[in-house]
């Protein structure tokens, strides 16, 4: 088995935590998105999206991390990430879709407006054939967190913990009575928060009491190593000090974007 | 009646909206007996149905009083929880490629076949409402919003109107090159990939359209047998009264008056 990855990104960090509960160790093939690895015709053939992850098993390509995961719970399917009841797997699904559904782009609009610092993601920018595309990035970049489209990201992400929050406060777990595909598939996004100073933003925030143990136990389980065994990865690590310290002198205005 | 016993009822909240077709031919297909509620325009934004679906959206489906929302979930969830033909198919390899069909409905076939439908059928009635209701009717999410006012304002001029247009002619030639190696879009077995895709067609066919693939003999064969099966009545035709299919006629000739040049021109 090949997984296509890039250090610090959130829809492979989801697979890793998959593969690494099923104790498989893939052959890793680390892209270098700033270098336009993604984009590079060998590639464009197994991904035409030239997204990341990909994953090469019995020799066919599977793209796009939800299609993913869902297949390696039904093809290896020890131990199961799926619970049992029918209902309680149609909640698992409902989860794995906010990603999916609007979870993913506010997401990456956070982290290139308060996180990653202009100047590293220029050269990408610069490197985007879709003139429309490379017009809407550079606006983005250069307005920081005040780029206005995203307060309605912002209203993205506060809806979803306020609504794990409210599922946590009555279950350990996101879907079911055990850890499922849902954990692995919002758990990278929850990180990715704290690798951005907002861990407040369920800390510091009323009704959402019930996030930080949930993080903490999907923290102590041993396939966590799937994904924090890259951290210092040398990418990721000067990735995340960046992010850091970007973020942290955003929160204010973060804050303002999400009123109590 | 004495004593205890259970009765398992499936109500769909529902509207000819693409999303809740998708889930009524589901039904038709595993052969489940459900009960109709059908809540359209206002009906929407009653707190009895925002508490079943926040978003205010259809469909929604109540089984033995648990809640599910989302189309893609629930026909997953009726295909998972009813006995009936599989509507997954059989590979785990296929059932990842049938996802994947399905998924990229929801990241772009839908708001792509909004933004067409928006211009042929939408328009006139919108034109014909008091600001007042106009306010109300547009969506709330911001982006989307100015969307459709710029759809409603220009129409086939607006700039959201071409890439929509490309968007589909990729679909059907995606599809082309699928149907020429399986009989169904996964595999050679009928799927939830089939299905889904269903109501997006039966909507470009009414918004005139149906020259995206009448040069795809594959994707041509495909929609015949659609349209053979019993359940496609469930995308339309058992839900709307014979002036509202009559309609189709008129915004079909319209579509392809208004799109007609834009696909020339591509």
């Amino acid at each position: 088995m090949e997984l296509y990855i890039s250090a610090n990104s959130v829809c492979c960090q989801k697979v890793q935590l998959v593969l690494a509960e099923k104790g498989i160790e893939p052959t890793f093939h680390l892209l270098n998105l700033r270098a336009g690895d993604s984009k590079a015709p060998d590639y464009l053939s197994l991904n035409p999206r030239g997204m990341v992850p990909t994953l090469i098993d019995k020799g066919r390509p599977v793209i796009e991390s939800s299609v993913i995961i869902a297949y390696l719970d039904e093809v290896y399917p020890d131990p199961p990430l799926s619970p049992a009841d029918p209902f309680d797997r149609a909640d698992m699904r409902r989860w794995m879709l906010l990603p999916d559904a609007a979870l993913h782009d506010a997401c990456v609009m956070l982290t290139f407006t308060a996180g990653i610092s202009p100047e590293i993601v220029q050269r990408q920018i610069e490197a985007n054939p879709d003139p429309a595309a490379r017009n809407r990035w550079r606006t983005m970049v250069a307005q920081g967190v005040d780029h206005p489209p995203l307060v309605e990201k912002m209203g993205v992400w506060n809806r979803t913990l306020a609504e794990m929050a409210e599922r946590l406060a009555r279950h350990d777990w996101l879907a079911g009575d055990a850890y499922s595909l849902a954990e692995t598939a919002l758990l990278p996004y929850v990180e990715r928060l704290v690798d951005l100073g907002q861990d407040w933003m369920w800390l510091e925030r009323p009704g959402r009491a019930a996030i930080q143990p949930w993080l903490d136990r999907c923290r102590a389980r041993p396939n966590y190593v799937g994904m924090s065994r890259w951290y210092s990865h040398e990418g990721a690590a000067a990735m995340k000090l960046d992010m850091r310290a970007n973020g942290l002198r955003a929160r204010p205005r973060l804050e303002a974007l999400s009123p109590a | 009646l004495g004593g205890k016993w259970e009765v398992h009822v499936l109500t769909l909240y529902h509207s000819n909206g693409v999303c809740p077709q998708k889930v009524r031919v589901c039904l038709a297909e595993k052969g489940v007996e459900w009960e109709s509620r059908s809540v359209m325009g206002l009906d929407l934004r009653t707190p009895d149905y925002l508490k079943l679906n926040p978003g205010g959206y259809v469909p929604t489906l109540v089984h033995d009083g648990r809640v599910l929302t989302e189309s893609r979930v629930i026909s997953e969830y009726i295909n998972d929880a009813f006995d009936g033909p599989a509507l997954r198919p059989a590979d785990p390899y296929d059932r990842a490629k049938a996802s994947l069909w399905s998924k990229q409905i929801d990241d772009s076939l839908h708001p792509n076949v909004y933004i067409l439908s928006c211009v042929v059928l939408f328009r006139d009635h919108f034109a014909s409402m008091s600001p007042e209701m106009q306010d109300q009717a547009l969506p709330l999410d911001p982006t989307k919003r100015e969307r459709t006012m710029d759809l409603l304002e220009r129409g086939a001029q607006s700039r959201f109107v071409p890439p929509a247009l490309e968007r589909f002619a990729k679909l059907t030639a995606d599809m082309e090159r699928a149907l020429q190696q399986s009989r169904w879009m996964a595999c050679d077995d009928y799927s939830l990939a089939d299905i889904d895709h269903t109501p997006y067609f039966q909507r470009l066919s009414n918004i005139g359209l149906e020259s995206l693939w009448t040069d795809k003999p594959a994707v041509q064969d495909w929609w015949a047998r659609i349209q053979a099966r019993p359940s496609f009545a469930e995308v339309q035709t058992n839900w709307m009264k014979q002036e509202e299919l009559d309609r189709f006629v008129h915004t079909r000739a319209k579509g392809q008056a208004m799109f007609g040049p834009l696909l020339e021109a591509a």
